[in-house]
């Protein structure tokens, strides 16, 4: 009886001591984890917007924690909720072009990514894959350069259809499909809120 | 003091965990691709290694038998996981790359051995001496070998540009099996090194 008592006791006590420690380290590395993120977001905000030197945030990226009361969230269809977009200006305060998130489910999981528009000529400056869960090799391949940069000059009201307009990396259909159609809408969304025809 | 040396030197050559004991390969073998992720994942599990045989030796007496292996086992984990916050917070390009082989230091056996066969019996000092020489021998291994592959397949070393312009890249070696060659001949190295320095020393 003792000794599992005492199994017990030092088995408890050596959890709790490591939680102790982990949520204090957690607490101080968290600080510096946001704000490289933060960093990241920018960095990648004033590349997608050339001749940016600043920027402003229109509509700021959602909480990552969802309201347990929203049930209307789950059974809305899979569409973007909320589109973070960023309006950069260049020395003059001048708007020189919007940049936006675009969230659309691929063959893996959802394909998360930046693109930039100019406002002055509507057209696309650049695009570049954030996050995705694509399979290696083949729909991964919808973040390398030959298939993004194929949308950089585009004009915001072309069709953006795979086949038609935009080359699909072989192979990996649903996925090019998943960047073409997710641009396509969030782009007519952003442009119709925000931009200067709209 | 000649104690301490010797359990220092002991991790460092005569039972290098890589080149010797042949243990903890895995990540050895996926990281090793550039000096830099060599040299960054040494680091770290020389890190988890001192500060989880420091504080196995100094609870060994406290730890029933029994459990001493779930107890262990928290404890790597534990500073696994600062290891992980603190690379992510400090060092997020390095975090990138070696992002999922981190946490997976929790299971490299060196830990968990050097833990249940010396510190766990062995005075404070001593088991940080022995983790130390482990530790450095793996580092030691790990950037030798990624630099290694790094030369060859980059013509680079630590980013840095040391083979002439017309050198072509062997882009096998920072792929897998480029791993298993150049462990193959370092290890081939290290033993003809050893025996030779064991002859001599027989011979005089």
């Amino acid at each position: 009886m003792g000794k599992s008592l005492r199994m017990v006791i030092v088995m408890t006590v050596t959890a709790m001591l490591s939680g102790l420690v982990l949520s204090q380290a957690y607490e101080t590395a968290n600080i510096h984890i946001q704000r490289n993120q933060e960093e990241e977001l920018r960095l990648v905000i004033l590349e997608v917007l050339p001749g940016a030197e600043t920027y402003e945030v229109l509509v700021p990226e959602a909480q990552t924690t969802i309201p347990e009361d929203d049930i209307t969230l789950s059974e809305a269809p899979p569409t973007q909720q909320r589109i973070p977009v960023y309006r950069g200006l260049d020395k003059n305060r001048e708007e020189v072009g919007l940049a936006f998130i675009v969230e659309n489910p691929g063959y893996g999981g959802l394909i998360r990514l930046i693109a930039g528009v100019d406002t002055k000529s509507d057209t696309l400056t650049q695009i570049r894959i954030l996050e995705h869960k694509e399979t290696p090799g083949l729909g991964s391949k919808v973040a390398d350069a030959p298939f993004r940069e194929q949308f950089s000059g585009k004009s915001v009201s072309d069709p953006f259809v795979v086949g038609q307009d935009v080359n699909g990396v072989s192979g990996a259909t649903v996925s090019s499909k998943a960047v073409t159609e997710g641009l396509r809408t969030t782009i007519q969304e952003v442009m119709k809120r925000y931009g200067k025809r709209g | 003091m000649l104690k301490l040396w010797k359990d220092f030197w002991r991790g460092v050559w005569d039972d290098n965990t890589i080149f010797r004991l042949q243990i903890g390969m895995c990540p050895t073998l996926a990281v090793t691709t550039s000096a830099q992720n060599g040299l960054a994942m040494g680091l770290a599990t020389t890190f988890v290694l001192v500060c989880a045989s420091a504080m196995v030796s100094l609870v060994r007496k406290l730890v029933p038998k029994e459990v001493r292996i779930p107890v262990y086992v928290v404890i790597i984990a534990t500073f696994v996981t600062i290891v992980d916050l603190f690379l992510k917070a400090g060092f997020p390009d390095i975090h990138a790359v070696l992002g999922i082989f981190i946490p997976l230091i929790v299971v490299n056996c060196v830990i968990l051995a050097r833990a249940e066969a010396f510190a766990s019996k062995m005075p404070v000092h001593r088991a940080i001496a022995d983790a130390l020489g482990m530790g450095i021998g793996f580092l030691v291994a790990l950037l030798t070998l990624g630099s290694i592959r790094e030369i060859l397949g980059m013509g680079t070393w630590f980013g840095m540009q040391v083979m002439p312009a017309s050198f072509v890249p062997w882009s096998i070696m920072v792929l897998p099996p480029g791993a298993f060659i150049t462990l193959g001949f370092v290890v081939a190295a290290v033993n003809l090194i050893s025996r030779q320095s064991a002859a001599s020393s027989q011979s005089s």
